[in-house]
């Protein structure tokens, strides 16, 4: 049984109503995402059904934004960390010089390092708010379950990520942080110890385990997109709840252009907030 | 090398790392902090009510403020040294933080929907 890609499955209305009645009420007709003929093919379909005129309630407010928010972290995370990645080494010897190396040597080297650093703080700062966002206008409700799971693999899967790159410059906070958060794992009865020494690579904290934090450093992100692909595929399924929580779609507006513009002002307003913190202070 | 005196993890572990350090036993204490995220996942399936919307509940409001200023309780605790108002403050917010989900949420949820069907006849 085919599974419908493109239309929100609303418990409530037909469907089809909804889809015909955002169509014909707010396609304003000389604007650029109407006059394309978006079904020429599969994937712009996709592109047009799930981004472009997606169905979102018109009372949004800007609570609504962290998602989309942390999900632009998410990008800026990765590039600023690819960039760092061409000119830091996970060697013991090396991994702190080649971070001054980065502050100092690589043009606008300190600018990544700190987009990086920093950018870590505020993708918590939006991913907690978005946590709070959901557990006031209870998000995790019926039929929203297993987003609010999958939400919570994601904050697991981040909070390791930071974790793992906490260590990397190498530093005493990173030495003793490493060493006390990987020694909880001696806790697990009969086999703790091993566990631990297989984890570290040796009997402490030393190279084996700055080279294998690089790794899972690395790796863990694209998990990360991944889990975020499926939380969102999770989401289209029923919508966005509303300030007014009814869920019932009749006042569903397209996303391009009203909310687009929202989060692009939001985007904005923490790009601002964030040069001035990377320009001015070290969050460390 | 010592162990640095100070030594915190970053601003966005402290919750977890205070409630970890609020159990004196080394195993529960790391139960409790994987526990503080974990359950989490409980919610969606112990709510009991039937209204999404804080707005118009009136009494889990007030609790959910106060998981609000909790968490910012925990964060303050978790950067604090161990001595005497911050390991009996670390305990308490832990013990909230974990009612909220595991009691809270569906005690309250029970009680509105028994509010709301009170009949006076």
């Amino acid at each position: 049984m085919a599974t419908n890609l493109f239309l929100k499955n609303n418990s409530g209305l037909n469907e089809i109503v909804k889809q015909t009645s955002l169509a014909t009420r707010t396609r304003v007709r000389n604007v650029f995402f109407n006059k394309f003929r978006w079904n020429k093919t599969y994937l712009l379909g996709f592109v047009d059904c799930h981004l472009i005129h997606y169905p979102t309630p018109i009372g949004l407010t800007y609570a609504w934004s962290f998602g989309s928010l942390a999900g632009m972290c998410l990008v800026i995370q990765i590039l600023s960390g690819i960039l760092l990645s061409t000119h830091y080494t996970a060697n013991i010897d090396l991994a702190f010089a080649s971070v001054e190396y980065i502050m100092r040597d690589v043009p606008n080297g300190w600018f990544i390092r700190y987009v990086h650093a920093n950018g870590a703080s505020m993708f918590f700062i939006v991913v907690y708010s978005h946590i709070f966002r959901g557990l006031y206008y209870g998000s995790y409700m019926k039929p929203r379950q297993i987003l609010w799971c999958s939400g919570v693999i994601l904050f697991l899967l981040i909070m390791g990520t930071a974790f793992t790159g906490y260590v990397l410059p190498w530093g005493q906070m990173s030495f003793w942080g490493a060493t006390v958060i990987t020694n909880m794992v001696t806790a697990i009865p009969f086999g703790g110890q091993t566990i631990v020494e297989w984890l570290w690579g040796g009997f402490t904290v030393n190279a084996p385990t700055l080279r294998r934090f690089y790794s899972v450093h690395f790796l863990l992100p694209f998990i990360i997109a991944g889990v975020t692909i499926i939380h969102l595929a999770l989401l289209h399924k029923d919508g966005s709840t509303s300030p007014i929580g009814s869920d019932s779609g009749v006042d569903d507006v397209s996303f391009i252009h009203f909310f687009s513009l929202k989060i692009y002002l939001r985007l904005h307003v923490l790009y601002y907030f964030l040069v001035y913190l990377f320009s001015f202070f070290q969050i460390f | 090398m010592e162990t640095p005196k100070h030594l915190v993890p970053e601003w966005y572990f402290l919750p977890f790392y205070a409630i970890l350090r609020s159990i004196p036993h080394k195993a529960a204490g790391i139960v409790a902090m994987a526990g503080a995220i974990l359950v989490m996942l409980v919610i969606p399936f112990t709510y009991t009510g039937y209204i999404r919307n804080t707005t118009y509940r009136p009494l889990f409001k007030i609790f959910y403020w106060l998981l609000v200023a909790d968490f910012a309780t925990l964060m303050w605790v978790g950067q604090a040294p161990i001595t005497d108002p911050f390991i009996a403050l670390g305990q308490i917010a832990s013990i909230y933080y974990f009612g909220f989900f595991l009691v809270l949420v569906p005690l309250i949820g029970i009680i509105e929907t028994k509010l709301i069907n009170y009949k006076i006849n």
